[in-house]
């Protein structure tokens, strides 16, 4: 018998026209590693919190579910709280002491436990986690990455069986990300725990699952081992597919629907390049394939803004962030600034916003280009929290707040509210609270109220954070028609380069304070090996220059884009 | 026998407040707060400790105390008192604790019991105005009083008008300029914190 | 970091240093005895220095002694009270012992923020909410979050700062705009003042709604994690070894005696209107009484020094252990 059963669930929230989850049918077998995505607001979170009953929202349930043959309601608090344990997506909220060790005894001294038990188990813990390090030190110094792992370590300590996440790597940079999931894999393997994981990310996830499923609207549209969802997805031509990791989609586009349920797809870089030589092998490559032509930068443009030589410390005696920064950004462009953390780029984002001003170099601003002649514009920065911004009780109150600071008479004023509204995609939102809304509506929301203000220059920090594939695709294409219609220049600070080697005119590798590389992204991400999309790893000394799937298509069959 | 100690006055005071103060912590544990309200006991306190701290420049200038206020009206009497003598406690943890931590505790617990004691339940109308000036009264009578009657226990032998006057006197300027600062500032924020407790409240279902 | 002290008495156990610097701060504080605050200040200077560093004790002492200077200065000035009278001030006599309890209530105000300097160094945070956790667990929790949540707070505010400045919506932008020259200055200087103020405004409201949100998941967590079911336990981190033990014993029986010789009155002090030391307990034959004094004025010198000496045994026993290596 299957270890955790949903039989016929359906769920709707008080007030909601249609169910957040609807029919669900489902068996999952004890100890499998399960991997759960879809487009935002397709029911994950509401899913996995209706399989912990301290989590379930206030709602209209029907069907069961069943854990090891038990109903979940009937399950006693003691127990639910112990076997089932639930991982949020923010690492800090949910910290809930100041000490690191008092985090790892919180839930054994809810559940009773006592305190010799205690100091034993939060002993193996801390060791099997490898947190001595930091085991004396105070939650608030530890990194995003620390704090989620410490997280997850608090809600092991107790020993559940059955462990929920909830998108938890989608505030954690791609190293803590990493980190996190193969953690997550070490406790699935040596352990035995049944882990269910939502996410947004699949490049790194859906290798080492069992399992991958797949929701939209409510409804679960796919279910199968990873070497397979990329069959069933295309077929069922979901919009999901964009999100499957790249060896997976290079796949199942190169095979088709042949591949359905006979052939297994590969799902790691290594296992892609193997199949890309394969196939290479039986195929001649055109080496002269016709790659699709980067847009022409032009050289002779003057740039909108440059930082000479910047310098920058935080503190007198701190360590320089900035040493000696060269960077121009011209107007018209998307320029992407990629690179690990604690390299320079948010700070270098800053200086550009003027900000933070460099102790020596200089930051030459085009004043005619940047203000033109209508007085307003400038330079907007965007941040990586959009709950930063707000401040009125709905989203409509804060968008006109923003209004004084758009040019013209009233009337434009009204005609720029409702174009921006149109372009962000956030009518429907119009009357609910900032607050209340999902992250990548807030997200939105904040792009609306930075673009009231019309800048010319539009700074972004970390947008696709937290994005899911399909509205980071519709996200590139408004800035595209942003920079189009209106001449805006856009800069991006990213960890996401694939997302950059995509949609961004100009890449630039920020390291130890400096800028090492600038250049379009296909030569960019080209040029290199380990830090590059994973699409260039696979095809790598395959086919050239291709940075994308879709380059490795054009250059395995001519005339076909993807 | 307590006779003995020549400074019997500052004893008993002193058991006096830790009574007191015992008291109220009896009944929070009694109470056995639920999750939520725990948690929005600890976010409003933290909310005026980092007040204090973020105004740290200017001395007496500081909007810790509207904050209590606000947080004794939108959570009664009983709450106010933990709120307001937590803050105290713990911006000591921050800034040293001292002698006068029981007091500070004590004073801030009163202002917010007596905050929530006045408005909760619509048994004042919470006009802007109104609260403002009940807020800075309270703030200027109420913790003057506690605070400035700590040092004069301390600095005197029996507790007396002839030798504890300079002390009230010398406190006044300070009590004043806190307790105006306080109504500043619950007449500037007091609404919009209500406001945003009164949303989140309903969104915890929390009554 | 001073805040990190961890050896010598810092290592016992957090209920017996908060119960020694309860009982040692008491003692300062109620009793004005000369001899007592003698050493009560003797103890704590000499523990200062110690967990401190002498730098920072100096600077400390800075502060210190002129605010003792004016609360020995207070008293003789307003308390009229006593018998010998040394000399007049705007009318009003100045007594002897007026003067002298000046002297011991500003000894008694320099050794109580010695001791408490010393108290912020060895009991830290979380050595305190670990016994409150046993006593009050709802509270101690309730501070323990509230103390994580305060730095968050400050480094949110600061972002959201930032990002109000990165949207436009700061006070420079005002003046910086091209439209800022049509004011004259001082209605440019008034519309800054408000728009300043409207800012923190802003900022404050973001703040708090953002923190009141945030917390949600907090609860989420808490309550996920079994927070709420009935027997919760309390870890104690630090556990009550044999040294504790014997530290414990040592400060009960010195408190021991002197409580005694306090509550008999064999050791007291009284300044005004007479200065009168150590009277109580007439009926005693004098060389009880004298050897309870001594053996009172020798505990509470013990209980004194008692965390000076634990330092010092420490650092005996380290150059000790490293000689031997």
């Amino acid at each position: 018998m299957a270890y955790l059963a949903l039989d016929h669930l359906s769920f709707s929230y008080p007030d909601a026209t249609a169910p957040a989850l609807s029919d669900l049918c489902l068996d999952i077998d004890a100890g499998s590693f399960v991997v759960l995505c879809g487009p935002s607001g397709c029911g994950k979170t509401t899913l996995l919190r209706q399989l912990k009953p301290a989590l379930a929202p206030a709602g209209e349930r029907e069907g069961q579910i069943r854990l090891a043959g038990r109903l979940l309601d009937e399950l006693p608090a003691r127990e639910s709280a112990s076997h089932i344990g639930f991982i949020l997506q923010d690492p800090d909220s949910q910290i809930v002491t100041d000490q690191v060790y008092h985090e790892l005894a919180f839930g054994l001294e809810n559940l009773g436990v006592a305190s010799d038990e205690i100091r034993l188990r939060v002993a193996e813990i801390a060791s099997f986690f490898g947190i001595q390090e930091w085991f004396g030190c105070a939650c608030n110094v530890l990194s995003g990455g620390q704090k989620q792992l410490l997280n997850l370590a608090a809600i092991m300590a107790s020993r559940p069986a059955l462990l929920l996440c909830d998108e938890p790597t989608s505030q954690l940079d791609p190293i803590a990300a990493a980190n996190f999931l193969t953690t997550c894999k070490k406790i699935n393997d040596e352990i035995g725990t049944t882990i269910i994981v939502s996410e947004q990310r699949l490049e790194e996830v859906v290798p080492l699952a069992d399992r991958v499923l797949v929701l939209e609207s409510g409804r679960l549209i796919a279910d199968a081992t990873p070497e397979h969802i990329g069959a069933d997805l295309l077929a069922a031509h979901s919009p999901m597919f964009a999100a499957l990791p790249t060896p997976i989609r290079l796949f199942s586009a190169l095979e088709g629907e042949r591949a359905i349920g006979v052939t297994p797809a590969p799902t790691t870089v290594r296992a892609g390049r193997a199949y890309l030589q394969e196939k290479l092998s039986s195929r001649s490559v055109a080496e002269e394939a016709p790659i699709v032509a980067p847009r022409e930068l032009d050289a002779s443009a003057k740039p909108l803004l440059s930082l000479h030589e910047v310098w920058f410390r935080y503190e007198r005696n701190a360590p320089d962030v900035l040493r000696g920064l060269n960077l121009d950004i011209y107007p018209g462009e998307l320029t992407a600034i990629v690179g690990s953390n604690a390299t320079g780029k948010t700070t270098t984002l800053n200086i550009i916003a003027g900000l933070l001003k460099p102790y020596r170099g200089r930051v030459k601003r085009d004043q005619h280009m940047l203000v033109g002649g209508t007085g307003t514009g400038g330079i907007a920065l965007l941040p990586q929290d959009p709950r930063l911004l707000f401040t009125h009780k709905t989203v409509r109150e804060e968008l006109t707040a923003m209004l004084p600071l758009a040019s013209g008479s009233a009337t434009e004023r009204a005609q720029r509210l409702s174009d921006v509204i149109d372009q962000c995609e956030i009518t429907g939102l119009l009357d609910r609270h900032p607050f209340d809304v999902s992250g990548g509506e807030a997200q939105r929301i904040a792009l609306a109220d930075v673009l009231l203000a019309r800048p010319r220059l539009l700074l972004l920090d970390e947008p696709t954070k937290g994005m899911d594939a399909i509205f980071k695709q519709r996200f590139a294409k408004l800035l595209h028609t942003l920079i189009a219609a209106e001449g805006l220049s856009v800069v991006m600070v990213s960890h996401d380069i694939e997302f950059c080697a995509r949609h961004a005119d100009r890449c630039c590798l920020c390291f130890n304070g400096e800028i090492t590389a600038s250049a379009p992204p296909r030569p960019f991400f080209a040029n290199m090996t380990y830090y590059t999309t994973a699409a260039r790893r696979i095809s790598r000394g395959l086919a050239p220059d291709a940075i994308t799937t879709s380059d490795i298509i054009a250059a395995l069959s001519p005339g076909t884009p993807e | 026998m307590i006779a003995f100690f020549t400074r019997h006055y500052y004893v008993v005071s002193l058991i006096l407040v830790a009574l007191a103060l015992g008291l109220f912590a009896l009944d929070f544990e009694r109470r056995r707060p639920r999750t939520r309200e725990l948690v929005l006991v600890a976010v409003l306190v933290a909310l005026a400790v980092a007040s204090r701290a973020a105004f740290f420049m200017v001395p007496q200038v500081k909007p810790v105390m509207a904050v209590v206020i606000v947080a004794g009206i939108a959570l009664g009497a009983r709450n106010g008192f933990t709120i307001g003598a937590l803050t105290a406690l713990a911006s000591n943890f921050i800034f040293g604790q001292g002698p006068w931590t029981p007091w500070q505790m004590l004073a801030f617990g009163l202002v917010g019991c007596l905050a929530g004691a006045l408005f909760a339940k619509n048994r004042l109308p919470r006009n802007r105005w109104l609260v403002a000036a009940v807020g800075g009264v309270a703030t200027f009578v109420l913790y003057g009083l506690i605070v400035d009657t700590s040092s004069a226990l301390l600095f005197t032998q029996n507790l007396n008008w002839q030798t504890a006057w300079p002390i009230y006197v010398a406190g006044v300027p300070f009590n004043a300029i806190f307790a105006a600062s306080t109504a500043v500032f619950l007449a500037l924020f007091g609404p919009m914190l209500e406001g945003a407790l009164t949303r989140v409240r309903k969104k915890y279902g929390l009554r | 970091m001073p805040a990190d002290h961890s050896g010598g008495f810092a290592s016992l156990h957090p209920a017996v240093s908060i119960g020694y610097f309860v009982l040692v701060i008491g003692v300062s504080v109620f009793v004005p005895h000369p001899v007592l605050l003698a050493c009560s200040v003797l103890g704590a200077l000499v523990l200062c220095l110690q967990l401190r560093g002498g730098r920072s004790t100096l600077r400390l002492l800075a502060g210190l002694v002129p605010l003792a200077l004016i609360a020995a200065a207070i008293n003789p000035l307003f308390n009229h009270q006593g018998v010998t009278i040394i000399g007049q001030i705007g009318g009003n006599p100045v007594t002897r012992e007026a003067l002298l309890y000046g002297a011991a209530l500003a000894c008694m105000l320099v050794a109580m923020l010695l001791w408490f300097t010393c108290y912020n160094v060895v009991v830290t945070t979380e050595k305190f909410l670990a016994v409150f956790g046993r006593i009050i667990p709802s509270l101690a929790l309730t501070v323990s979050m509230a103390l994580r949540f305060v730095p968050r707070y400050l480094r949110q505010l600061k972002a959201i700062t930032a990002a109000q400045r990165g949207l436009g919506r700061n006070s420079a932008s005002v003046t910086d705009s091209p439209g800022g020259d049509k004011y004259p200055w001082g209605v440019c200087h008034a519309a800054n003042l408000l728009n300043r103020l409207r800012n923190s405004f802003a900022v404050l409201s973001i703040l708090t709604s953002w923190a009141l949100e945030s917390a949600l998941d907090t609860a989420d967590s808490m309550h996920a994690r079994g927070y709420g079911l009935p027997g919760r336990s309390a870890y104690r981190p630090f556990r009550f070894t044999a040294r504790d033990a014997g530290a414990l014993a040592l400060i009960l029986t010195c408190a021991a005696v002197v409580i005694v010789a306090l509550t008999s009155g064999v050791v007291s002090a009284q300044y005004l209107p007479s200065l009168q030391l150590n009277l109580g307990a007439a009926g005693l034959p004098a060389n009880a009484r004298n050897l309870l004094i001594a053996c009172a004025y020798g505990a509470f010198g013990l209980l004194c020094l008692l965390p000076v000496l634990f330092e010092l045994q420490e650092e005996v026993a380290w150059r000790i252990s490293r000689s031997t290596i």
